[in-house]
């Protein structure tokens, strides 16, 4: 079966023109071909996690252990340790998945989806060598198509950044500008580690940084990441200014284009304190107001509802 | 028995023969008349040698008896001898000249006849020892209160006056107590002492309570002996007053004696019971309360030495839909501590999740069991306790899991008759933590999420259609993420819930619980259709599965709902749908903890473009993949019984294809429910929503269907 899968890479032009293409057709060539850029590098390192770059050295199926399964046992050779402590390089892992083609792209594996299962392609794995982890198997493969894949790069270079961490107060500067000009994996990687380890004299800086850059991000994945971030980890140890600093991000991204944005600004300030609405410095916009009040009308709980009501107010003040 | 004005003598042979069976009472001398002077009645025999009259004795070895209680064992009776000095045929007259009503006399030590005073014995029988046994029948008034006499009527030779001595009827009781109903003060004795007697749990480190018994001043009280304390056997052991409390060192008494003089008149004297080992049966150790040198069995009481092995507390689990787990199976978790702090440990369900059956396992099984229960003391701002009801017997009872908080259950040996777990009610508890689920009010704590985005993804010789960025990948069961991920997937489910548990800051127990999505499919009409008219559909089959795709034959499918997730497991979060996640958990600082359940779902079809058995090419596609929703809770204590708080159910399309144009995204839609899920407050059973929790899954069982 690996050798059905090997080639959707290879026939996706083919593919283009089977189906034709028009502005009707959502078409997706490109995805699946680059890696994930949203892979939870903060999280690993963080577990103690080990991550390496190994390549597939054979691929050995068997059908079962039940009829329709089929079991993979798949050999795997590191070749570069980007982070943790080396271990063995030759490892093997079994897969146990459905047996029938379309068993397998309708549900692709959780843990090996991203990879087209075959001898020699190259992938990205973590593996769970820290104590924060209960078992020693993948924690996370990603295929890695080109060597020099953008997300591959921004890989290295945070885990390079990260090894030479001294702890010293240009690591906030070095998160700042992956924030305001780095790639996703930067971004990531660079929010996260500035809302869950600004230092207490520093967080009041942070909330102000991370709130610009929540307002100027325009990817819907890294937004909502860096909101989650401020609102969950920042604005509980922010000080007044912080806190309206990120009230006022989040009263500009409600008011988004999109919907996933919008809605998840929404869904903040609405459970926010109202008082902290009435704080001078907090910036009102026209649309926001409308938007609260379409929330409101959704609402069925007299106490959510009175809970708007005094957010809608301090913001009409 | 009487004897009649005479003196009894009219009868005296014939109680004589009855009782000593050979020299009958002789007739008085004639001459004497009915009421003969001993001195007058002397023969006159002036040529013979003088003949020296015969003397009276009475041989008492021990002068004191016990009253006998109808419970003891047949009280020893002491043996009091009467006899004639010398040989003599007269008659001799046994008398008690007080305190008559005291004691009792027999004529053999067991059984035998009642001799009474007045009785008249031949000389003969005298002349060789009549044997009287005596008997207690109420105590003295004073020691030595109870005077014999023996008067001897001559016979051939004259005789002496009459010889008296003397005996005492003592009583001895000895009680048992109940146990405390208020530490620090004396509990009740127990009413029925050789009924019910006490019940003792067997010692063991100490813990088991000992039982108060009260060794009452002997009657009369001015008695001076020794009583004796003794244990029936080895299963309980005696301790002195001041080792109420158990603790090392401390030596047991046994067998012992307490002068009675050393006994208050009026509170007795304490000794501490303790069960030693197992009672076989109901009721059969115990002490026995005696006077030391005359009969250890004055008075009784009981004890049953008892053990409650352990506490089982069953839940059922939700039953599986197909296979595996019938109807009424449970998972159970046992104590055998008797330990009201939750620090020792305790077991958690979630409120409304089912009803507990207690089962105590106790010896002897006779034991008659009372339960109840009491809230921690620690649960702050929580208040009621879980109803309980009668179960299969006093073993069994039933608490249902209807009020939120931590709990002792308590199974014990109701030793004072309160119905409540006294101190000293020895037994078992079970500490229970119970997990309220619910779902705080807004819009933003329960959302149903929908980024369509569906399109096509090469693959030799079939139509893949995802329905979003993610192609199908997805995060890990119980993975760390945010709302991020919602928008890279066709749908996703959030819910916040608020979990309540006991102690002071209302989490004891929401550690153990987990929350997450059980998904199931309930319809699967995915259908391709071919230009000659033949169709390919997605078919769950039953195990073994046929060949994909299946050509021929009827093979047996899986009735709806099938479950959508992956792997054999059907405990846990191994039934929650890949990528549901608890992972975001925060503690509320007004007590509880917050948790917010994700799940997001990115389903796609594969239809081969050329018909597996015709080789016609794919004309359409139709129909859709239907599924169902389940928020579930499970607590790691009992992780096959599934509390559902939330429902919601959802379908989607997958857009048109058609030979000339190919694949389009019209008509591909996600089709949830509403805009957030229904909450069940209170939680309700899987099983009631139809929910199937156990494999086998859609993801292993799914097979093209071509015929």
């Amino acid at each position: 079966m690996t050798q059905l899968t090997c080639y959707v890479r290879l026939l996706i032009g083919a593919f283009l023109l089977l189906t034709g293409a028009d502005s009707h057709r959502a078409l997706q060539t490109g995805v699946g071909m680059s890696m994930n850029p949203h892979v939870q590098l903060y999280q690993f390192i963080h577990s103690g996690d080990s991550i390496c770059i190994a390549h597939v050295t054979r691929v050995d199926a068997s059908a079962g252990p039940r009829m329709g399964q089929e079991t993979l046992n798949i050999g795997l050779q590191a070749d570069e340790t980007l982070w943790g402590a080396s271990q063995s390089p030759a490892r093997t892992y079994l897969l146990v998945r459905p047996a029938s083609r379309t068993s397998q792209l309708k549900f692709p594996d959780p843990l090996w989806g991203r990879v087209d299962i075959r001898q020699n392609v190259t992938v990205l794995l973590v593996t769970a060598s820290g104590s924060g982890r209960d078992d020693h198997g993948p924690v996370y493969v990603d295929e890695i198509p080109d060597p020099n894949d953008p997300t591959l790069r921004s890989i290295r270079e945070v885990l390079k950044a990260e090894r030479s961490k001294g702890g010293h107060a240009g690591e906030i500067d070095h998160y700042l500008h992956w924030l305001s000009a780095g790639t996703i994996v930067q971004k990531l990687f660079a929010g996260e580690a500035l809302a869950k380890e600004a230092p207490p004299d520093q967080v009041g800086q942070v909330s102000l940084d991370l709130s610009t850059a929540f307002v100027k991000e325009q990817d819907d994945y890294v937004k909502i990441s860096l909101g989650t971030w401020l609102w969950d980890d920042i604005f509980p140890r922010a000080d007044t200014k912080g806190k309206v600093a990120i009230l006022n991000a989040t009263i500009r991204a409600a008011t988004s284009q999109s919907p996933n944005t919008s809605d998840f600004a929404l869904d903040r300030l609405s459970e926010a304190d109202s008082q902290l609405f009435r704080e001078p410095g907090v910036e009102p916009l026209p649309g926001v107001v409308r938007l609260l009040e379409q929330r409101k009308g959704k609402e069925t709980d007299a106490k959510v509802r009175q809970h708007l009501d005094g957010i809608i107010a301090a913001l009409r003040r | 028995m009487s004897n009649g004005p005479d003196g009894g003598l009219g009868k005296a042979g014939a109680d004589a023969d009855a009782g000593f069976n050979d020299d009958a009472a002789g007739s008085p001398t004639p001459g004497c008349g009915s009421n003969p002077n001993p001195e007058a009645c002397q023969p006159s025999k002036p040529d013979s040698p003088p003949i020296s009259p015969v003397a009276p004795r009475i041989g008492i070895v021990v002068p004191v008896v016990l009253v006998k209680k109808p419970y003891t064992s047949k009280p020893k009776r002491q043996l009091v001898q009467l006899s004639t000095d010398s040989a003599f045929d007269g008659t001799g007259t046994f008398t008690i000249t007080s305190g008559a009503d005291k004691i009792s006399f027999f004529n053999a030590a067991k059984g035998g006849s009642e001799i009474n005073s007045g009785h008249v014995f031949a000389g003969s029988s005298l002349t060789r020892t009549v044997s009287l046994y005596a008997q207690g029948v109420k105590p003295s008034a004073a020691e030595n209160d109870v005077i014999l006499q023996l008067s001897l009527t001559p016979g051939s030779k004259p005789v002496v006056g009459p010889v008296t001595d003397k005996l005492t009827s003592v009583e001895v009781t000895l009680d048992i107590c109940q146990s405390r109903t208020t530490p620090g003060v004396d509990p009740a004795v127990v009413a029925d002492k050789i009924g019910v007697g006490r019940h003792l749990r067997v010692q063991k480190g100490n813990t088991a309570h000992r039982g108060m018994l009260i060794v009452r001043k002997a009657e009369p009280h001015s008695f001076t002996g020794n009583l004796v304390l003794n244990p029936l056997n080895n299963r309980v052991t005696v301790f002195a007053e001041a080792d109420e409390t158990p603790a090392a060192g401390q030596a047991a008494l046994g067998r012992h004696t307490i002068p009675n003089s050393t006994i208050d008149e009026a509170l007795g004297t304490k000794r501490w019971a303790e069960a030693a080992s197992l009672s076989p049966a109901l009721r059969d150790t115990g002490f026995q309360l005696g006077v030391d040198g005359v009969d250890d069995d004055g008075d009784r009481v009981v004890i049953t030495a008892f053990t409650v092995d352990k506490i089982e507390c069953h839940l059922r689990v939700t039953p599986c839909k197909r296979g595996g787990t019938p109807l009424g199976t449970n998972q159970s978790k046992k104590s055998t501590k008797d330990d009201r702090t939750f620090g020792s440990g305790y077991s958690t369900v979630i409120r409304d999740c089912g009803k507990l059956i207690l089962i105590a396992s106790v010896r002897p099984a006779r034991v008659p069991m009372t339960w109840d229960r009491e809230r921690a003391p620690d649960d702050t701002g929580l208040a009621g306790l879980p109803a309980s009801s009668a179960g299969a017997d006093d073993k069994h009872r039933i608490f249902k899991t209807d009020v939120t908080g931590s709990f002792n259950i308590m199974a014990f040996v109701d030793a004072n008759g309160s119905g409540k777990r006294d101190p000293e009610n020895d037994g078992l508890t079970f500490n229970i933590a119970m997990v309220e689920l619910t779902v705080p009010a807004g819009a933003a704590k329960n959302k149903i999420v929908t980024n369509p985005n569906y399109h096509v993804v090469a693959f030799p010789g079939t139509l893949l259609v995802h329905s979003s960025t993610s192609n199908g990948n997805v995060p890990a069961t119980g993975a760390s993420y945010t709302d991020a991920e919602f928008t890279k997937h066709l749908i996703a489910m959030k819910v916040t819930v608020k979990l309540t548990g006991g102690g002071a800051n209302q989490r004891r127990g929401t550690e153990r619980i987990t929350l997450g999505y059980i998904q199931q499919t309930t319809a699967d009409s995915v259908t391709g259709t071919y230009a000659d008219g033949k169709t390919l559909k997605e078919k769950i089959f039953a195990s073994p599965l046929p060949p994909n795709p299946v050509t021929a034959g009827t093979p047996a499918q899986l009735a709806f709902p099938v479950r959508d997730t992956r792997g054999a497991a059907s405990n846990g979060s191994g039934t929650f749908i890949i990528s549901s996640s608890d992972h975001d958990s925060s503690a509320i600082a007004t007590g509880g903890l917050q948790k917010v359940v994700r799940f997001v779902d990115p389903p796609a079809i594969a239809i081969d473009l050329t018909h597996p058995v015709t080789g016609s090419a794919l004309a359409s596609i139709s129909g859709s993949n239907d599924f169902e929703d389940f928020l579930v809770g499970f607590s790691s204590d009992f992780d096959q019984n599934f509390a559902v708080l939330a429902t919601a159910s959802w379908s989607t399309t997958y857009g048109t294809f058609s030979a000339g144009a190919g694949w389009t995204n019209a008509g591909a839609a996600p089709a949830p429910s509403g805009a957030k899920m229904t909450v069940n407050s209170p939680v309700v059973p899987g099983e009631s929503l139809n929910m199937e929790r156990c494999p086998p899954n859609f993801v292993d069982n799914l097979v093209m269907d071509a015929r």
